[in-house]
């Protein structure tokens, strides 16, 4: 085995760099491209400005509406600087202005709906009006809290009389009921298979990484057709191993260099963008693409034919996405190597016929 | 040592050759003659056993080819016309590649040896740098490695100089006397085959070659 690796050492040495390259060019295409679409969507997101006069619970609720909605970048200025957020939305930096002045929580634990809060906006706001309308969303929400507290406590005094619960104790207990019975999140069904949104952000980074990962692991095995083409390999029926042994420690060799890259590319993009995957997926996915990319470098018969054919084939995959997207095919599913990572299902199908493949081709070489 | 009964091999419809027989002992350098197309590559590759005859037998070492093809493997040279040898790699990398991979070790020192005594000193560069002539001598070096008993050569000083072509032909004189190898060859050089061979075999029905060498031993 040793001398095997040494050999393969001494064909492949020169074409190293070039091999390292592409192992690491699609962790650096995931990380670029994730930021600047993310970046971009940020850059899409409506700035907006609230003005806080006073700090309460019910407007640090209504701060955090804000936050979590997708479109809205939103900027929190104290009521002393009032003016400064009035005088950036006269230059066009703020979408809309939304000022919570004194007295607001109170106005809210009375049920009021009117004349809550001033809000301000120019003649180029885009999105004011659906700002508002979360707003009133929100308000409503708070509204219903106050609402519940107030009648469980009526309900207490009229049944109870001696008993005092805290109206803490009980907006708490509405949020842990509100939780179990879904009650606001959203489950979608989407012909009848369940989906969960895990991800709010726009583009997986691993989703990235996959597509650009399959079209360069082929470019990487581009010398399984350079050997195999070469007149030099007929020497292996006089070797002590033949081409075929040759080439499994070779694939096996290369599939563990591409391994350790793949570990550190795991630890790169969940710790820094955040993504998440299975390490079994990303081990399955990588001898998937890897016997993919191996065994049609074996059947082409020029360099060039492969790099199209890696391309082409990529291609494909990104249509059949798209396919998957609108039509949720199974077969489909079941066969696209990347979609079976990036949704966690593994590769299990293609590892099957990867190997019923590579038991043939061994069996074909014993025979000859 | 080789011993060949009544081989046949036809492509399709057309016979190649029909009944051939041949013994050859070791020490013996036999040249394989015949126009193009009569079959030499083809009964050198039989002899190789990377082809199967259509009928008949190959004996190496009275032992059939049907049954011990791999173990013959592992005593036949096979140098093909094409040359086989890797273009990235220099002089030396390309015998350490096939030395790793040969069933016999050899050191450095002595893969160099077998370069210099071939005229093939140039151990560090790359083979896409090299002569057709040098090429060829690289072709042959590395099909020695593994010490072969049985050594086949198909065409093996095509396209190159004169110089080199009288290299490798002592070269091979001094491999069937000192190693006592059987060795085989094809050639369209008469000169070659007249200096070089013990014997000629000549393959085909075309009489030219007979003519030519009427005077030689058959």
């Amino acid at each position: 085995m040793r001398n095997v690796l040494y050999a393969r050492f001494l064909l492949i040495k020169r074409y190293m760099p070039k091999m390292i390259f592409w192992m690491i060019m699609p962790l650096m295409a995931a990380i670029v491209i994730t930021l600047l679409v993310n970046r971009t969507s940020d850059d899409f997101k409506v700035p907006a400005a609230l003005v806080i006069h006073e700090e309460s619970a019910e407007t640090e609720m209504m701060i955090e509406g804000f936050k979590d909605s997708r479109f809205i970048d939103v900027q929190v200025f104290s009521g002393i600087r009032q003016q400064d957020a009035l005088r950036k939305l006269e230059q066009y930096q703020f979408d809309s202005v939304f000022i919570f002045t004194e007295g607001f929580s109170e106005k809210l634990k009375n049920g009021q709906r009117r004349n809550l809060l001033e809000s301000y906006y120019t003649d180029r706001s885009l999105y004011y009006e659906p700002s508002k309308e979360l707003i009133a969303s929100l308000v409503q929400e708070q509204i219903g809290v106050h609402t519940t507290v107030d009648n469980i406590l009526k309900l207490e005094e009229d049944l109870n009389g001696g008993m005092t619960l805290a109206s803490e104790k009980i907006v708490d207990e509405r949020k842990r009921i509100e939780t179990e019975t879904n009650l606001v999140e959203q489950i979608f069904y989407f012909l009848g298979e369940h989906t969960q949104d895990k991800d709010e952000r726009i583009l997986n980074p691993w989703t990235v990484w996959a597509y650009f990962t399959f079209a360069v692991t082929i470019f990487i095995f581009d010398f399984v057709t350079r050997e195999t083409m070469s007149t030099a390999s007929s020497r292996f029926y006089y070797m002590k191993y033949s081409f075929t042994y040759f080439m499994i420690v070779s694939f096996t060799a290369l599939t563990g260099m591409m391994l350790f890259f793949d570990m550190i590319t795991y630890v790169i993009i969940n710790n820094f963008l955040q993504a998440d995957t299975s390490l079994l997926s990303l081990l399955l996915f990588r001898l998937a693409v890897n016997g993919i990319a191996f065994f049609l470098a074996y059947l082409m018969k020029s360099e060039m034919k492969l790099y199209q054919t890696a391309i082409g084939l990529t291609v494909i995959l990104l249509a059949l996405d798209l396919v998957i997207i609108f039509t949720g095919l199974d077969i489909i599913t079941m066969l696209h190597p990347v979609v079976n990572f990036t949704e966690d299902r593994h590769n299990i199908l293609w590892i099957v016929i990867l190997l019923i493949i590579t038991f043939i081709w061994i069996r074909r070489d014993k025979l000859a | 040592m080789l011993k060949v009964t009544e081989l046949s091999k036809s492509y399709g419809k057309r016979k190649v050759f029909d009944n051939l027989n041949i013994t050859a002992e070791r020490g013996e350098i036999i040249g394989l003659v015949g126009e193009n197309g009569a079959g030499k590559s083809t009964l050198l590759k039989i002899l190789a056993t990377l082809s199967k005859p259509d009928d008949g037998e190959v004996f190496l070492n009275d032992q059939s080819y049907k049954k011990h093809y791999r173990a013959h493997r592992k005593i036949i040279g096979y140098v093909p016309q094409n040359i086989a040898v890797w273009e990235d790699l220099t002089v030396l990398e390309n015998m350490k590649f096939f030395e790793k991979l040969s069933p016999v070790k050899k050191s450095v020192k002595e893969m160099k040896h077998l370069l210099d005594n071939i005229q093939l000193d140039r151990y560090k560069t790359r083979v896409s740098q090299l002569s057709g002539g040098m090429k060829r001598k690289l072709n042959l070096a590395i099909s020695l490695i593994h010490e072969p008993e049985f050594l086949l050569l198909d065409e093996p000083t095509a396209g190159i100089d004169l110089k080199s072509r009288i290299e490798i032909g002592e070269f091979l004189k001094n491999l069937a006397r000192n190693n006592n190898m059987l060795i085989m060859y094809t050639s369209h050089d008469m000169n070659e085959i007249k200096e070089v061979c013990d014997r000629v075999i000549i393959i085909g029905e075309d009489n030219f070659y007979r003519e030519l060498l009427s005077d030689y031993m058959v």
